[in-house]
């Protein structure tokens, strides 16, 4: 399909960029959706009628939605929201008319593997699929607590339903939710934390990473470690070498995209741990454990080819935060104004 | 049934004797508009795909899905660099790949070929409900 002069980006073969004399084109495929970003109109024109030729197109426009993601233009920039994806999970539910809840998760609520019978187990996964889908899209501030809950799928006890009603009540309060991508200067950065002191059943730590691009959100996770640390650097060090990873792959999509001002600088990621930061700038590594060794190789050679490069911040202010523990009412507020999760009209 | 026709996605053949023919089987669809009237019946004519075999009918499979994270990245992008962001969608896209291995199908129930009936379709183009579908 995309032999005129359209080059495949590595990092993504779905996206599909073309630049000639500063008009710059990409596609982003989606089984049979695709996105088309230009500088100007007869730019996107031009791909249109391209693809006509061979296809049966419809053609819908200037982008609307896409995979359930509402698509909004101001003068300020764009907002990506689902609060009608959010209200359908509510609906279908039935926590529609619930009381709104500040925070998507009471800290003070301890979750273990459930030993008796399983409750509602098939609803139980259907509602988590679906926060899933959320969590994934727009809403990254309650990325920790279904990365949670996730693990009880199998066998989900009354306090986990307590958990789910929780979040349900959370996202009542807070539907309209969504990213917002404003016209900052574009800069990539990174924020990584790691919870290493949860009481769990295989007391294995949470990793979390964020990173933004001009101050808006593009890529979050929440992940349960599957190595087991002892000790808070350790769990840090694993942390650090999953944002490493990432980091280094947003980087080199970057690096493809001809708009991206080069050279590209290293991308700067955020942690709140001194110590895994000495241990880094350290070239030997002199513990014991050879994953973690391993870990801090990867994470050197990503520092010596350029990619990243790392600064402390104090936990107050770390944006993984509410990746890797549930917060308090102030903080969750806080959090998600910084990664531009903002009600629509802000 | 017209749109199997007019992109020519098979044509009838006799069957070669090591071949296995796949069955299909019609899926019949009420799509409701909003309110809950009949907005149109949809029918779409799938391969079992589930009857074939690895390496024999198909080798490798795959489709094109984005990572949500690169579509963010392309939106904050757009926003930055003041890209207009447009939207298009392929009709009948799984009918449009062309295939590589050769198959051969059943004829559709209801549309059997008069005089023509122990022969089988070869399918020229992909369809539905085969493995190797979405990659095309």
């Amino acid at each position: 399909m995309i032999s005129n002069e359209f080059k495949v980006n590595e990092r993504d073969k779905c996206i599909y960029y073309k630049y000639d004399k500063n008009i710059c084109t990409i596609i982003c495929l989606y089984v049979d959706d695709l996105l088309i970003f230009g500088s100007n109109i007869p730019a996107i024109n031009f791909v249109k009628s391209l693809s006509s030729n061979n296809f049966d197109i419809k053609d819908l426009g200037e982008a609307d939605v896409i995979l359930g993601i509402k698509i909004t233009r101001s003068d300020k920039g764009i907002f990506l929201g689902q609060s009608h994806y959010v209200e359908n999970i509510l609906r279908k539910s039935n926590y529609f008319d619930c009381k709104p809840a500040s925070t998507p998760y009471d800290p003070s609520v301890k979750l273990f593997k459930n030993t008796g019978d399983g409750v509602t187990q098939i609803e139980y996964a259907s509602i988590i699929g679906s926060l899933r889908y959320a969590t994934d899209c727009t809403r990254s501030d309650i990325a920790y607590v279904v990365g949670l809950l996730c693990r009880f799928t199998s066998r989900p006890s009354k306090e986990h339903c307590h958990a789910i009603e929780r979040v349900m009540r959370y996202l009542k309060g807070t539907m309209t939710l969504g990213l917002h991508y404003k016209k900052y200067p574009a800069v990539l950065e990174g924020y990584n934390d790691a919870d290493w002191n949860t009481l769990s059943d295989d007391s294995k730590a949470t990793s979390g990473y964020i990173f933004s691009i001009a101050g808006g959100a593009v890529s979050w996770k929440s992940k349960k470690q599957t190595i087991l640390s002892q000790s808070t650097m350790e769990s840090e060090m694993i942390a650090l070498a999953t944002a490493s990873e990432e980091a280094s792959w947003l980087r080199s999509l970057l690096v493809e995209i001809p708009l991206w001002e080069k050279p590209l600088p290293a991308v700067l990621i955020h942690c709140d741990i001194t110590a895994a930061i000495t241990k880094i700038k350290n070239r030997y590594y002199n513990g014991k454990r050879r994953h973690i060794r391993r870990k801090h190789n990867m994470i050197r050679e990503c520092i010596s080819n350029g990619a990243i490069r790392f600064d402390f911040v104090r936990t107050n202010e770390n944006l993984a935060d509410p990746l890797t523990k549930g917060l308090n009412r102030e903080k969750v507020r806080e959090t998600s104004n910084r990664m531009r999760l903002m009600p629509i009209a802000h | 049934m017209e749109s199997l026709q007019s992109n020519e996605t098979w044509h009838l053949t006799e069957l070669p004797p090591v071949c296995k023919p796949i069955g299909c089987k019609w899926i019949l669809k009420k799509k409701l508009k909003p309110n809950g009237t009949v907005d149109k019946y949809k029918a779409r004519l799938v391969g079992k795909g589930f009857r074939q075999r690895e390496n024999m009918d198909f080798f490798d499979t795959y489709s094109p899905v984005t990572r949500i994270t690169s579509i963010r990245v392309l939106i904050s992008l757009a926003v930055v660099y003041n890209l207009i962001v447009h939207q298009m969608d392929v009709k009948t896209a799984f009918l449009n790949g062309e295939l590589e291995e050769e198959i051969y199908m059943e004829q559709p129930e209801g549309f059997v070929v008069h005089g023509h009936e122990s022969k089988v379709c070869k399918l020229d183009k992909s369809m539905y409900g085969l493995k190797q579908a979405p990659k095309q």
